[in-house]
């Protein structure tokens, strides 16, 4: 942190909804508060990096930099996501600079240090002189690639950076077990169930308008006419989660009018027409239904850029592809709706009297929960 | 010329030039195969000059280039090679 680093002023975040104000406008506008929030934020606890469907098979291997950080996300022989620093322990030299499937092992470009798929050093060619292949002083036990904690949920892959967050499932034990009906085996619907939208904004406004159902009527009117206002409950759990659900929720329909997708198998009736959508915090936001289930894992590209990446899971391996796209169609559609509500809240984010905004006691909670959290993170970690 | 030149200056130039027993220029074969990343063609070029070599230090330079090939691939020969340079005490 820079010398001149002055920190935020969150208490005002901290009170009861009815008395808050949302995250100072820095949160969103200068660089260095961006920096100081993704230490606090996304580096020491459990925060989305990406999904298991990006490394389908055993070997696939996709390098991704996340705050910076060049990471290797890749799927071992066995079968196991794993993430790794994207760097040979030799010279540190990137080791896989685009997505590719490992048939054997990851041969560092520079000088063919070679790793195994559970980032094991396997060889270390000439380390001792021309033909000689090992060396006292270079020991390949310690030496394996610095592998990052990782934990796969709903085919989400979170990773904690800084090593000490306690373990995801009991961080998120409450939201598992509220959506324990929902943990089975889930199907990416394949190419044409992602896509990416790229934002000019901070990724915090991203989970903020997820939140809350307040803006529903005014941003996707189109849902009007089904799901009202009225037809949506709040979710909050303080320190937790937050999120939105719907008593309303319809199945997805073929042409033919019957559901086009098969329903997740041992639902109860709660959810016939019961559908939830949560931020798992800090980053991914995921939704729930019965017959179709959607992960967004928030890439925080820079303070005021946010790449979505969308992708859409399905009970079945064997639903229709037409059907897949109309899906995925349909959800852009609301999707790209959002758009310029999110720009827009970063834009305005940059009026130096705007004093973080208050929140509605009915209808913002949801997004209150979430500043709060972000404020209690920022506080442990200035201690 | 059947057996490779071994120049005894500079591990660059020790193992150039290699002539195959039927003729051909190993040294001109495995900078091409490089050049189109031709990685299960090096694994037999290097393993062809390693069994050329008049001298275990270039023996096992180019054994281990084969060898890394073939781990990078997960190429059955890995075993062997690995299996010449250890024995070798080299791996």
């Amino acid at each position: 942190m820079a010398k001149d680093f002055t920190p935020t002023d969150i208490v005002s975040v901290q009170r009861p909804v009815d008395k808050a104000n949302g995250l100072p406008n820095a949160h969103y506008t200068d660089p260095q508060v961006f920096s100081e929030e993704s230490e606090a934020v996304l580096k020491s606890t459990w925060a989305g990096l990406a999904v298991g469907a990006d490394v389908p098979i055993a070997g696939d291997a996709k390098p991704i930099s996340f705050l910076g950080i060049p990471l290797l996300l890749l799927r071992d022989r066995d079968g196991n996501i794993r993430v790794f620093e994207n760097i040979c322990r030799h010279r540190g030299m990137q080791l896989v600079s685009e997505a590719k499937n490992i048939e054997g092992s990851i041969r560092c470009p520079y000088h063919s240090w070679c790793y195994s798929t559970k980032g094991k050093l396997v060889s270390t060619p000439h380390v001792g002189g021309a033909g000689h292949n090992t060396h006292p002083s270079i020991v390949k036990e310690e030496l394996s690639l610095n592998e990052v904690r990782s934990k796969v949920w709903r085919d989400v892959v979170f990773i904690n950076i800084s090593g000490d967050a306690p373990d995801f499932t009991d961080v998120h034990a409450h939201l598992i077990n509220r959506w324990s009906e929902f943990d089975c085996q889930i199907f990416h619907g394949g190419a044409e169930s992602k896509f990416k939208l790229e934002l000019t904004a901070n990724y915090k406004l991203a989970v903020e308008n997820y939140c809350e159902s307040y803006h529903l009527p005014w941003i996707h009117p189109g849902l009007n006419s089904y799901s009202r206002l009225e037809d949506h409950y709040n979710i909050v759990k303080y320190g937790k989660y937050s999120g939105q659900g719907t008593l309303v929720y319809r199945q997805f329909r073929a042409e033919d009018g019957s559901p086009a997708f098969p329903d997740f198998p041992n639902l109860s009736e709660q959810w016939n027409e019961g559908a939830e959508y949560i931020t798992v915090y800090p980053n991914v936001l995921l939704g729930v239904q019965r017959d179709h289930a959607f992960a967004i894992v928030l890439e925080p590209k820079a303070y005021n850029k946010t790449v979505e990446h969308i992708h859409f899971y399905y009970a079945s391996d064997a639903t229709d592809s037409k059907s897949r796209s109309k899906n995925t169609q349909q959800w852009i559609e609301v999707f790209e709706e959002d758009i310029f509500v999110v720009q827009g809240m970063q834009s305005g984010r940059y009026a130096p009297t705007f004093d973080g905004g208050r929140f509605s006691p009915v209808m913002d909670e949801p997004t209150h929960c979430y500043h709060d959290w972000v404020a209690r993170k920022i506080s442990t970690y200035r201690g | 010329m059947n057996r490779p030149i071994a120049i005894t200056t500079g591990w660059h130039a020790k193992y150039r030039h290699i002539v195959a027993s039927d003729g051909r220029d190993l040294n001109t074969e495995i900078l091409a195969a490089h050049a189109e990343n031709n990685y299960f063609l090096l694994i037999d070029l290097y393993t062809e000059a390693a069994n050329l070599a008049d001298n275990q230090d270039a023996e096992c330079f180019f054994l281990t280039f084969a060898h890394v090939f073939a781990l990078e691939l997960g190429h059955p020969h890995q075993f062997k090679l690995q299996a010449r340079l250890k024995a070798y005490g080299r791996e």
